[in-house]
């Protein structure tokens, strides 16, 4: 997003043509974000290819509905905050009540995650599999927990008149983190799931 | 200071605009790059003293067989923390701390980008700092070695805090550095001066940049490897665990895919820092300079493509380990290419020798030396020999203290004046060289042969009659000269900044970027007026300009800024460049450039003062506490005060 | 103000080599003295490599000397004085004397400090010196091109060919005919099984000269790494895993090696001997070996072992043919055959066991063996025992 969105930028004559630093920051975040979960993924891939099977018979898949509603969930409030943006650029329709809405769902997404969690059949220190259930599970949670206390700042910013159709790029990065988020969840989930469909990599 | 161009009352105002808030509280809620910058600085030597005197003692305990001045329980602590501090405490800070304060004077910038974030980025490494040393004070100090090796770190054999001080010290450090490193790519982004396109930017910041980005793609997934360990420690997960699953070599690919890039990212600014002092010192443009920076980032790309060569005595297949071998071979190529245009912008240019320039040319003879060890090691069959010995200790010395410590000491010769407006003495200066440099070699030298004749690295001790006794005599006595040397360069810091001393003046050196074409130290807000650059060399090229009041000289315009048409670089010009010099109402502005050509983009607004990064940060070191002495509410306390100050912080027109 | 320094460069480099002559002594154990064709090919590559390099680094310090030299020459004979053609004369001379180096204060600083607020071009205009510090001579760009890439480029070709090439010899390969030993390790000292012939020692592996080794390494607790300088490089020993090594000692002798990878507090002290044999002499050594633990024949070793079977020993060790079966300590069935105790840092005699038992921690700092409290007649029959196991 270019810099004409953020509220510490002004435009030289001709328009701004390069994006915000803030813009910079949370894409820059955002790429330290994902090697980290990359080497979370690499972790589970690299354990996965050392066992026969993977998980072992005697531990109980996990059904995981819960969290792929939950990772459901991020999408959805990943695509109607994209909405959101849309309309405070606009200035039209009413972007607070479109943003609630993408509140409560990425909390929902969060609760769904945590749901998961809970009704998990085994404890973490059960098998590497189970360890690697738990954590890339709680990674998404802790995703989903720190985006949705964005998408309430942004909450409050908008009811405090902060953000309008000129100033607002923490819309912006909040959506670039709930797509960031949304995506991640799925992929870290597809690795908890999906691997044990594969089998085991020796 | 005088001024004509912009008035002295608007230089004062200016002065007041970007200056700290009076009294304690504003020196302590400064985040100026200046006074962030230094701190990194100042803070990153006094680890290094630390960490040097910790291989004093350990180098006196292997001084002669069966030594008795430390048992195995300190010697193993101290080879652990001199590990850690050198590389997480000493050498990434202090090259953080030279980009903080040197890069945006050679972009001709007025601030990095996100100030608050800056000092956020020192606060946490200072506490980060503490937390590791603290484990001195509570006689918990970790023991396991800089690498950390599982299971030897897991909750069966290391069930003490001394290794949770370690992970939890190191997580705060890398946090520290990720947070530096997206602040410096955005800095290069968008703070260089008008006209300064990417191929014109100093060597240095080229380094810094590269840095950074190698920074943002290797230490979070270290991050992710401590955070499984603590995990293992703490919850009882099973992730390194072999008996559950787990895999201990989980724990070394995770790791070394941090560390080799680790030992580039304390390299190349290294180089850079080594470059700016050649430059200065020939007077000639780097010789190939752009094949330089083609090598700088190759040598960035590459870097990732060798952790395994630190693991081929895993058992891995030899297939896959010669692959390794070919990819760190080529490594030596970009290297190859730096060393040779060092040598050549020496050769045609007309040197100076300075302090600074003998540590360049020390740099280059231990540097060289260093990497050809590497290559040796790099080999898969001689490494299984060269492995964990002594040899190795030499190689990485060689490439560590050559690569990184002698630029840095030759750095902080180079731009003391600016940092603080005192030079170091030179005849001092040459002295504490001339002790480092063969100190060094006698420390180090001996250790190649130690190695090839058996001795492991991490011994607290050894027995007599193995042919190690003369060897590591002559490095105990080598390590105590470079221990002189250290402190005769620490006395030389000192009595610079006594009190009365000599002022330095703008530009000693007669260097080429932008930070000598201002006062020394630098004026708050660095530079009145903003520069407009013409070539990489704009302190030479006799086009660029510091212009205050009117419109770019034609020289730059027409080979810089104008390159399209309707460039903003008009009459409108004037109106911007002289708002940023005669600020009306008490706000820092600067300009942004366009991400290549550094064309003027839009004019941002900075934030001064504030406290909330350190309350940020000090909340993270409660967290960490919390989690450390397993106190639950102390975390949570932390994580509130975290998501508090964070939101403080963001919240516009807070303070 | 920069008259030369007296050479604190050269005085202290007469120092350094004085040092490096005092170090000279005959090593005991170096990877250029092989003892197998294995470690022979890894000799021979550290040779080339070591060749190869050394050759790099003197044409470079050659290269960086020249400058270096020409500088301090023109600084004795002033400005310009042995120029070489293709260098900025005058200009940059006249614009950066050397002796700028030295701070001027008041007065003088008027060179360059321009004040900051001057629309004005940042250094005084000199076309010379811009048009010199700027140009990038063609050769330097040569010397770059020549010197940084395909030189080395055409070296670390060599090196490649013969480090696959070496490697392919010294990795590990089945053999027919070969010894198989099973080497763990241990907090902090090796276990060695003999798993064809049913023999189990510790820390002192024998093999007989010119038979293919096979040793296959496994760890009880953390990493170790297993490491005899002259028959071969070193390889890991990771939990969950198991690491091949395999050799042909083609000397016999007695070869030290000690644990590589750091393991713990007396990572120091964990030493391994290969005592390569004669077959006949490792055929006997191995025939003696199989035999249980000769039974106690007089009062006072019958003493001493009951007091090893009950004042703790036995907890921990093994004697094969009495009670004492556990595995956790190193096999004692034929401790006296060994020359070494404590995982090779003290030599096996009476006084240095009696140590070992009343102060283990003394012996090795980090032992996990605890200190047994026996009073003096206890002792005295302990070790007698001891003594008998050979």
């Amino acid at each position: 997003m270019h810099a004409g969105r953020s509220r510490t930028a002004e435009p030289l004559p001709g328009g701004p043509r390069a994006a915000a630093m803030g813009t910079w920051g949370i894409v820059l975040t955002l790429v330290a974000l994902a090697m980290f979960v990359a080497g979370l993924a690499a972790a589970a891939l690299y354990l996965e290819t050392g066992h026969d099977a993977w998980p072992p018979a005697e531990i109980p898949r996990p059904s995981g509905v819960r969290a792929w509603v939950g990772a459901a969930a991020l999408v959805l409030a990943a695509g109607v905050a994209t909405v959101v943006l849309r309309q405070v650029r606009s200035a039209s329709g009413a972007p607070i009540v479109t943003h609630a809405v993408v509140v409560v769902t990425t909390v929902t997404g969060a609760l769904f995650l945590a749901a998961d969690l809970r009704a998990a059949p085994f404890r973490w220190d059960l098998h590497a599999y189970t360890s690697v259930y738990w954590v890339l599970t709680g990674v998404a949670v802790v995703l989903a927990a720190v985006v949705a206390l964005m998408a309430v700042a942004v909450f409050v910013q908008m009811t405090t008149g902060v953000i309008d159709a000129e100033r607002h790029l923490e819309v912006g990065n909040t959506v670039l983190m709930l797509w960031f988020t949304a995506a991640t969840t799925v992929i870290l989930l597809a690795l908890v799931h999906f691997l044990p469909l594969v089998g085991g990599g020796s | 200071m005088s001024a004509t161009g912009a008035g002295v009352g608007d230089l004062r105002l200016l002065d007041e605009v970007w200056g700290p808030r009076p009294g304690f509280i504003g020196w302590l809620g400064q985040c100026n790059h200046k006074a962030v910058g230094r701190r990194f600085i100042f803070t990153a030597f006094a680890f290094l003293l630390i960490g040097g005197a910790m291989a004093l003692v350990m180098r006196s305990q292997l001084a002669f067989p069966d030594g008795d001045v430390v048992g195995p329980q300190v010697f193993n602590q101290l080879f652990t923390m001199h590990g850690t501090i050198m590389m997480f405490l000493f050498v990434v800070p202090m090259l953080e701390g030279f980009t903080i304060y040197v890069a945006p004077l050679a972009l001709g910038a007025r601030d990095m980008p996100m100030p608050r974030l800056n000092a956020f980025g020192y606060w946490v490494y200072l506490l980060g700092g503490g937390l590791l040393l603290s484990s001195f004070a509570v006689g918990a100090v970790p023991d396991s070695g800089w690498f950390a090796y599982v299971p030897l770190t897991g909750p069966d054999f290391a069930p003490g805090v001394n290794l949770d001080f370690w992970l939890l010290g190191v997580t705060m450090l890398e946090v520290s550095g990720i947070v530096a490193a997206i602040e410096i790519v955005t800095l290069v982004a968008r703070f260089r001066a008008p006209g300064m396109s990417i191929v014109r930017m100093p060597i240095f910041v080229w380094a810094s940049f590269v840095a950074s980005v190698m920074i943002l793609f290797a230490f979070p997934p270290l991050v992710a490897g401590t955070i499984l360990l603590e995990l293992d420690r703490k919850v009882g997960t099973v992730f390194y665990d072999a008996a559950a699953g787990g895999d201990p070599l989980l724990w070394q690919h995770l790791f070394w895919w941090f560390g080799h890039p680790e030992v580039y990212i304390q390299l190349l600014p290294a180089l850079g820092i080594a470059a700016a002092i050649v430059v200065a010192g020939a007077g000639r443009r780097m010789a190939a300079r752009t094949l330089v920076i083609a090598s700088l980032v190759g040598i960035g790309i590459l870097s990732f493509g060798l952790w395994v060569h630190h693991m081929y005595a895993t058992g891995i297949p030899l297939l896959a380990s010669s692959l390794f071998t070919a990819a760190s071979f080529m490594i030596a190529i970009p290297s190859g290419v730096i060393v040779m245009s060092f040598i050549a912008t020496m050769w045609w240019g007309r040197l100076r020798f300075t302090a600074s320039m003998l540590y360049v040319v020390a740099f280059v003879f231990v540097f060289v030396a260093g990497g050809i060890t590497g290559v040796m090691v790099a080999m898969v069959p001689f490494d299984w020999q060269a492995h964990d010995t002594y040899f190795i200790v030499a190689h990485f010395h060689y490439v560590l203290v050559g690569g990184s410590l002698f630029p840095i000491l030759g750095g902080l010769h180079h731009w003391m004046p600016k940092l603080t407006g005192r030079m170091l003495d030179e005849r001092l200066g040459r002295w504490a060289f001339a002790l480092n440099f063969v100190g060094f070699n006698l420390a180090f030298f001996p250790q190649h042969a130690l190695g090839l004749f058996g001795m492991p690295r991490r011994v607290w001790t050894y027995e007599a009659g193995l042919g190690w006794d003369g060897l590591n005599l002559a490095s105990s006595v080598g390590s105590w000269v470079m221990g002189l040397g250290m402190l005769l360069f620490t006395v030389n810091l000192l009595l610079a900044h006594r009190p009365g001393g000599a002022r330095a003046p703008a530009d000693p050196w007669g260097a080429d970027t932008l930070e000598w074409a201002t006062a020394s130290p630098a004026p708050n807000y660095n530079f009145a007026g903003v520069p407009q650059v013409a070539s990489p060399e704009p302190m030479w090229d006799g086009v660029s300009s510091a212009g205050a009041g009117d419109a770019a000289p034609a020289g730059a315009a027409a080979e810089g800024a104008g390159a399209d048409g309707g460039d903003a670089d008009g009459d409108d010009a004037a109106s911007w460049r002289s708002r940023l010099d005669r600020p009306t109402s008490r706000v820092r502005q600067a300009v942004a450039t366009t991400g290549l050509d550094a064309r003027p983009d839009h004019i941002v607004t900075l934030p001064g003062h504030s406290l909330w990064p350190l309350w940020a940060a000090v909340s993270l070191a409660v967290v960490m506490v919390g989690v450390l002495f397993d106190a639950v509410g102390l975390g949570v306390v932390g994580l509130v005060g975290l998501i508090a100050s964070v939101a403080a912080w963001l919240w516009p027109g807070v303070e | 103000m920069t008259a030369r320094s007296p050479g604190p460069i050269t005085s202290a480099l007469a120092l350094a080599l004085a040092a490096g002559a005092a170090a000279c002594a005959e090593p005991r154990d170096r990877i250029t003295d092989p003892a197998s064709p294995q470690a022979a090919a890894i000799d021979g590559l550290w040779t080339l490599s070591l060749v190869l390099g050394v050759t790099v680094w003197v044409v470079v310090m050659a290269l960086l000397a020249v400058p270096v030299w020409r500088s301090s020459r023109r600084r004795g004979g002033g400005a310009g004085g042995a120029e070489p053609s293709d260098a900025p004369t005058g200009a940059v001379a006249a614009n950066t004397p050397a002796d700028r180096t030295v701070p001027r204060g008041g007065a003088a600083a008027e060179h360059r400090v321009r004040d900051p607020g001057l629309d004005e071009p940042l250094a005084t205009a000199d076309p010379r010196r811009a048009r010199e510090a700027g140009a990038d001579h063609p050769a330097r760009r040569r010397l770059v091109w020549i010197g940084g890439v395909i030189t080395p480029a055409v070296i670390l070709v060599v090196l490649l060919v013969a480090s696959g090439r070496v490697g392919a010899m010294t990795a590990h390969v089945e053999r027919d005919g070969e010894l198989v030993i099973d080497v763990v390790g241990h907090m902090f000292w090796w276990e060695v099984h003999y798993p064809d012939e049913g023999v189990t020692t510790a820390n002192e592996i024998h093999v007989p000269v010119d038979r293919p080794v096979r040793l296959n390494l496994t760890t009880e607790d953390v990493v170790h790494s297993f490491w005899i300088p002259r028959v071969h490089g070193k390889i890991d020993m990771i939990p969950g895993r198991e690491n091949v090594l395999t050799f042909e000692p083609t000397r016999t002798g007695r070869f030290r090696g000690q644990c590589a990878e750091y393991c713990g507090i007396a990572h120091a002290q964990m030493v391994a001997f290969l005592e390569v044999q004669p077959p006949d002499e490792f055929d006997a050594w191995l025939e003696a070996q199989r035999r249980d633990a000769v039974e106690p024949d007089t009062p006072r070793t019958v003493e001493g072992q009951r007091v090893f079977l009950e004042a703790g020993c036995a907890s921990c060790h093994a004697v094969r043919g009495t009670a004492a079966v556990a595995g956790v300590g190193p096999d004692l069935t034929h401790l006296m055959s060994r020359q070494t105790i404590a995982a090779g840092i003290a030599e096996n005699r009476r006084g240095e066991l009696e140590r070992l038992i009343v102060d283990p921690w003394g012996v090795k700092p980090g032992n996990p063996m605890p200190p047994t409290p026996l009073d003096d007649d206890e002792l005295t029959a302990l070790l007698d025992y001891l003594e008998t196991l050979q």
